[in-house]
């Protein structure tokens, strides 16, 4: 398995981003320095200097889908099914983290209408309840 | 409508409709910092020689739609799609723990739009206001540069360090300006504004050339990247409406919070996301509603600091004087031979003279129409698809290879070789006390007009 490195905050495989770096600017800058003597040896440099700058562009993204094409990412997706654990304890976590997630009973109409299309709101009632026992019962 | 505005107004319309497409895009990828993309591709919008009209539209209709889109990696994957998305990223984990990152998505996106909608109004308004104190700014442009590269510094991760790490970094500048004069009798500016935005890409690159820089760059593997579920919102897909996505509540703190944002445009869009976000926070008694309200605002908030720190200094005053102007917006303001921004007289030619403010606000507001139309429509119905594909088939390889490639045409433009090196030595230099100071890229743009204005202005003392 080749050796990966995180380069610019991602992950590329260094052979790959060589080449690849080689590809773009491979295409692009000689396409730019040949667009540039075209135009100039027509007259008219100012803009021809523009329009070359345009086509070294083109030659940029040539040269980065070349490279797409050749090298695919470098990165392992994993679909999470949804979490098999209790929602409960999903639900603690968070709070965990988070502090309580209150009362849903609380919110506005529309709120809480929102909160039940998500099918937490039973859930949520359920948490916040158990915590203000628990409270309750420190107390 | 008079006749000479048709075209003007096409031109902004399809500038408009191609960074919308582009910049909807490019927002899903993640890691994509706004200053080192929007900037390099604003810059060649303006060399290429696209009309004022094409430009202003051209830039607020990128970071509109980026702000949009770069909420779809921050809430399906849990990383943060720009700098300006990392604010966000506690509350899109927790919702997205809680089993429900659509909604995370949902209320990200329809803040920002709020929000799009109160800061192009607000921001013309607060740049009329300002406008006669433009003259008194102007003359004080020196002293504020330099009082403002300060406090940028110290607001950075950097603190004290980024702020003394100023004097080598414009005195750098400072060098390779009087080098370049008297090689070739004028100035580069571009290849330093690439230098700088580009910065940690080319120290990186050194660093993976070097066999010390490499130990530590080393990854085992392939990164592992948790695709959060696709839940279909109740109801199926309908068309979406960001009003209706939203409770009363989150639209008036996220109308707040934008039209506050809208005023503050000298403070850091990331500074003001954290901040709006635990004023509203700490308002809200309720766990569930403080989650999505606050990502609401916080995306809001992305939105509303960008467009009122371009819109802002570049109507009233033409000196890039706000964190914003002065990174991603910088080719507005400086972009020679196109615009222009005399240090010496203090004279500008960039969009500020070039647009009345009627003019602006026509501009802005077909950007943000489009922006919108592009982007939320979009990342509403097909998110879920849109990051899955991102990950599978844009590899990391490619967005560098397309960048390097960019910075050498670019700066073979400007300047040929001697240009290129000024690049990479800025950026080298520039990356290296990005990446181990915290002296970030706004902080060094500052430094660059530090070098430019006030520097001629303390030997001229």
């Amino acid at each position: 398995m080749p050796q990966l490195l995180e380069v610019w905050n991602d992950t590329v495989d260094p052979k790959h981003l060589i080449g690849g770096i080689a590809i773009g600017v491979g295409i692009a800058v000689p396409a730019y320095l040949i667009a540039d003597q075209f135009f100039a040896s027509r007259g008219d440099e100012a803009l021809g200097h523009s329009y070359a700058l345009l086509i070294g562009i083109v030659g940029c993204i040539i040269g980065a889908v070349i490279t797409g094409v050749l090298f695919k990412p470098k990165r392992v997706i994993t679909t999470s099914g949804s979490d098999t654990r209790n929602r409960q304890e999903i639900i603690d976590e968070i709070v965990e983290e988070y502090g309580d997630l209150g009362d849903p009973r609380e919110l506005r109409p529309a709120a809480q209408d929102e909160v039940r299309a998500l099918g937490l709101f039973d859930a949520l009632v359920e948490n916040h309840e158990a915590r203000s026992q628990e409270k309750g019962g420190q107390q | 409508m008079s006749a000479e505005l048709i075209e003007p107004i096409l031109w902004a319309i399809g500038m408009a409709i191609l960074a919308g497409v582009l910049f909807t895009g490019i927002g899903l990828i993640s890691g994509t910092d706004e200053t080192a993309i929007v900037a390099p591709l604003a810059l060649l919008v303006i060399l290429i020689g696209v009309p004022p009209s094409g430009v202003i539209a051209f830039f607020l209709a990128a970071i509109i739609s980026k702000h949009i889109s770069h909420a779809v990696p921050t809430t399906l994957l849990g990383i943060p799609g720009d700098t300006t998305a990392v604010p966000m990223l506690r509350e899109a984990q927790l919702l997205r723990s809680l089993g429900v990152p659509h909604i995370a998505l949902q209320k990200a996106i329809s803040g920002g739009v709020v929000s799009v909608a109160i800061a192009v109004p607000l921001s013309i308004v607060f740049a009329l206001v300002l406008t006669p104190f433009a003259d008194a700014i102007g003359a004080a442009a020196p002293w504020i540069f330099i009082a403002a590269a300060v406090l940028v510094a110290y607001t950075s991760k950097g603190k004290l360090a980024a702020v003394a790490a100023l004097i080598p970094f414009v005195l750098l500048i400072v060098g390779l300006q009087a080098f370049i004069m008297e090689q070739k009798e004028a100035t580069f500016t571009t290849s330093f504004f690439l230098g700088i935005a580009t910065g940690p890409l080319i120290f990186d690159l050194f660093s993976a050339v070097s066999p010390i820089g490499r130990r530590a760059m080393r990854q085992e593997g392939k990164r592992e990247f948790n695709l959060a579920p696709d839940v279909q919102p109740s109801g199926g897909r309908r068309l979406p409406n960001p009003i209706r996505a939203l409770s009363g509540k989150q639209l008036a703190y996220t109308s707040g919070s934008a039209a506050i944002t809208s005023a503050t445009f000298v403070f850091s869009p990331v500074a003001m996301a954290v901040l709006m976000g635990e004023v509203v926070g700490s308002r809200i008694k309720n766990g569930y509603e403080r989650l999505t309200t606050v990502i609401t605002v916080r995306n809001g908030t992305t939105e509303s600091t960008y467009i009122a720190e371009t819109l802002i200094p570049l109507i009233a005053i033409g000196l890039p004087l706000s964190p914003m102007a002065a990174g991603p917006a910088a080719p507005l303001f400086n972009a020679p031979p196109v615009y222009t921004l005399d240090a010496e007289a203090g004279t500008t030619n960039n969009l500020h003279d070039l647009l009345t403010t009627g003019q602006f606000a026509l501009f802005s507001v077909i950007a943000a129409v489009i922006a919108i139309l592009i982007a939320y429509p979009f990342v509403m119905t097909n998110a879920h698809r849109a990051a899955t594909w991102v990950m599978r088939s844009v590899s990391h390889e490619a967005i560098i290879a397309g960048f390097a490639a960019l910075i050498c045409v670019i700066c073979l433009y400007e300047g040929g070789l001697l240009a290129l090196g000024v690049t990479i030595t800025v950026g080298l230099v520039g990356g290296l006390f990005n990446r181990m100071i915290g002296m970030h890229a706004g902080v060094q743009f500052m430094g660059y007009y530090v070098a430019v204005l006030t520097v001629p202005a303390i030997l001229a003392l």
